[in-house]
């Protein structure tokens, strides 16, 4: 295990690079350190624990049969969660399992329909004393029932970090796309503020 | 530090990495930032107080890769991994790559595989069998040859249901069981040979005739208990009759995948099996082996206040095969408290 924390402080670039090599340690590292992130990203698009564990044991199995012919990449992250997202679609788009619980699905590039079911919350942290209990459940209301594509972006940006390139990436469309979705998540969001704290925010800016 | 920051609509203050850091990670030198601004710019407050209440509640609930399922695909992975190296060989793959996996390997590969060509994976597939138990439970599997395997828990064996009286017979295994093979000949032959019973694990082959032995594949390494009759063991992959290794009963083999060297050494078989007996026999054995097997059989989770504590050794024999029973006797020996955490055990000294 020790090779392992080894890596902790490598690159993205020199992990992936040591795998690409034949590295068994790096390819355990990347498995250890993003199966978790993976599965709960996959979760929210598949709604199914098998098909996730599935995509995500192929997904392990397929960059491992391949290495020789993948490209080089310094977000192992970003690859990996492009890849998985593909394979969930790919699987949900071929089978039978495409049923009525896709309640709010988005479009993709190719005319396929996908859900992403996320629940979001809040955290209470240091911020707490200044958000009041209703105000905090409006939020989340709203949040909540943005189109799926919204709350995927979101999800990927503020619970995954990624960038916009990234998102877009994983996602399938334009970078520019990716800003203006979660742009636009974030304006209907505030449209939609309680009435209370729009009236303030009116008066204070006059 | 060049900034907007007094013109930034809530948006704005959503969307700017340095304000996310503050609300999410907040330190001396952003709250040092932060709280100046806002002093300077008492009319952004609310705008700061919403933008910052917004990403509070961007948080996301988390759908858990359970470690039960966590560790059964490593356990996959891994067998991939030391199947790696070994040059192509034509066997039959472990039936837990799935049929979507065949599908897009043998299309990608080299796009030549034909229809027909794909069915025939199909058909195969059709005839593999996977079983696989639950933490705590034991399973006894008949063979289509008779042969039984009693797996424990969590543990998957895997085979082709379809053997015919010519080939050898081939199993895969990850976990823990104990085999009972039963002898088969050739039928159809006058000079009746004997048909081989292979079981595979991630660092050693066992080929049989006939014969009792346990085997555990915890952890990547695998360990052979031989009870009677003879076995063979080899690396998987190696074939050179000088590299094979044969095993008398009352010997015990253990292999790494990535390590040529077989170790063997004479044994109580009983240390090894009395799990099929229903029953808990340790001797000298430490107590971090013991966790460790509790938590590859049982998935309990049991943590030591110290490694001081894994290093004591521990002999006994319980009849009854309950954890809980366990713990205790382990916790009387030692003069231990048992703490329940949540999903995990805690031994700890007494005060």
């Amino acid at each position: 295990m020790d090779s392992l924390l080894n890596y902790q402080k490598a690159s993205d670039t020199q992990i992936w690079d040591d795998f690409l090599l034949g590295s068994k340690d790096a390819y355990s590292f990347m498995y250890t350190k993003y199966a978790p992130v993976l599965y709960n990203y996959g979760y929210k698009i598949a709604q199914d624990r098998q098909l996730t564990e599935d995509c995500l044991q192929d997904l392990f199995l397929t960059i491992l049969e391949t290495r020789e012919r993948l490209g080089h990449t310094d977000s192992i992250k970003f690859y990996l969660m492009r890849s998985l997202r593909r394979e969930i679609v790919r699987k949900l788009t071929s089978g039978p399992r495409l049923t009525g619980r896709h309640m709010e699905q988005h479009r993709l590039a190719d005319g396929h329909d996908i859900d992403f079911r996320v629940e979001f919350q809040y955290e209470p942290t240091w911020l707490d004393s200044q958000i009041s209990k209703e105000r905090s459940e409006a939020i989340l209301h709203e949040l909540n029932r943005l189109p799926a594509r919204q709350k995927e972006a979101l999800f990927l940006k503020f619970f995954d970090n990624l960038s916009y390139d990234e998102i877009a990436g994983i996602m399938g469309i334009e970078t520019t796309s990716a800003y203006k979705v979660i742009y636009k998540a974030i304006a209907a969001l505030q449209k939609r503020m309680p009435a209370d704290l729009l009236a303030l925010l009116v008066i204070i800016s006059q | 530090m060049q900034n907007h920051y007094h013109e930034f609509t809530s948006r704005d203050f959503v969307l700017d990495e340095a304000f996310r850091q503050w609300v999410f990670q907040p330190n001396e030198q952003n709250m040092t930032f932060w709280h100046t601004f806002m002093l300077n710019n008492p009319a952004q407050q609310i705008t700061i107080d919403e933008a910052a209440s917004l990403l509070l509640h961007l948080r996301a609930n988390y759908d858990d890769l359970t470690y039960a399922s966590q560790q059964r695909i490593w356990q996959v992975l891994e067998q991939a991994v030391s199947a790696q190296p070994a040059p192509a060989e034509v066997r039959p793959l472990p039936v837990y790559r799935r049929p979507g996996f065949f599908w897009r390997m043998a299309a990608s590969l080299t796009g030549l595989l034909l229809l027909a060509g794909a069915s025939a994976w199909y058909v195969q597939q059709a005839h593999q069998q996977k079983i696989h138990t639950t933490f705590g439970e034991n399973r006894t599997v008949t063979l289509p040859d008779g042969s039984t395997v009693l797996l424990n828990g969590n543990s998957t064996l895997s085979f082709r249901d379809d053997w015919d009286q010519q080939q050898d017979r081939e199993v895969w295994l990850d976990g823990e069981g104990y085999f009972k093979v039963a002898k088969k000949h050739r039928a159809g032959r006058s000079s009746a040979s004997p048909i081989k019973f292979i079981t595979h694990t991630p660092a050693l082959d066992i080929t049989v005739l006939g014969t009792q032995f346990n085997v555990n594949t915890r952890r990547g390494a695998t360990a052979v208990m031989l009870v009677e009759g003879r076995v063979q063991l080899n690396k998987p992959g190696q074939t050179r009759p000088d590299r094979i290794v044969e095993m008398k009963p009352g010997q015990f083999a253990s292999a790494q995948p990535d390590i040529e060297k077989v170790a063997i050494r004479t044994e109580k078989s009983q240390l090894y099996t009395s799990w099929t007996q229903h029953e808990f026999v340790f001797e000298n054995t430490a107590l971090s082996d013991i966790t460790q097997q509790l938590r590859d059989t049982y998935g309990i989770n049991v943590m030591l206040e110290d490694a001081e504590l894994g290093n004591r050794r521990f002999t006994g024999n319980l009849s009854n095969q309950s954890t809980e029973t366990l713990l205790t006797t382990l916790a009387l020996t030692f003069d231990l408290d048992v703490q329940h955490d949540g999903d995990r055990i805690i031994l700890q000294h007494n005060p």
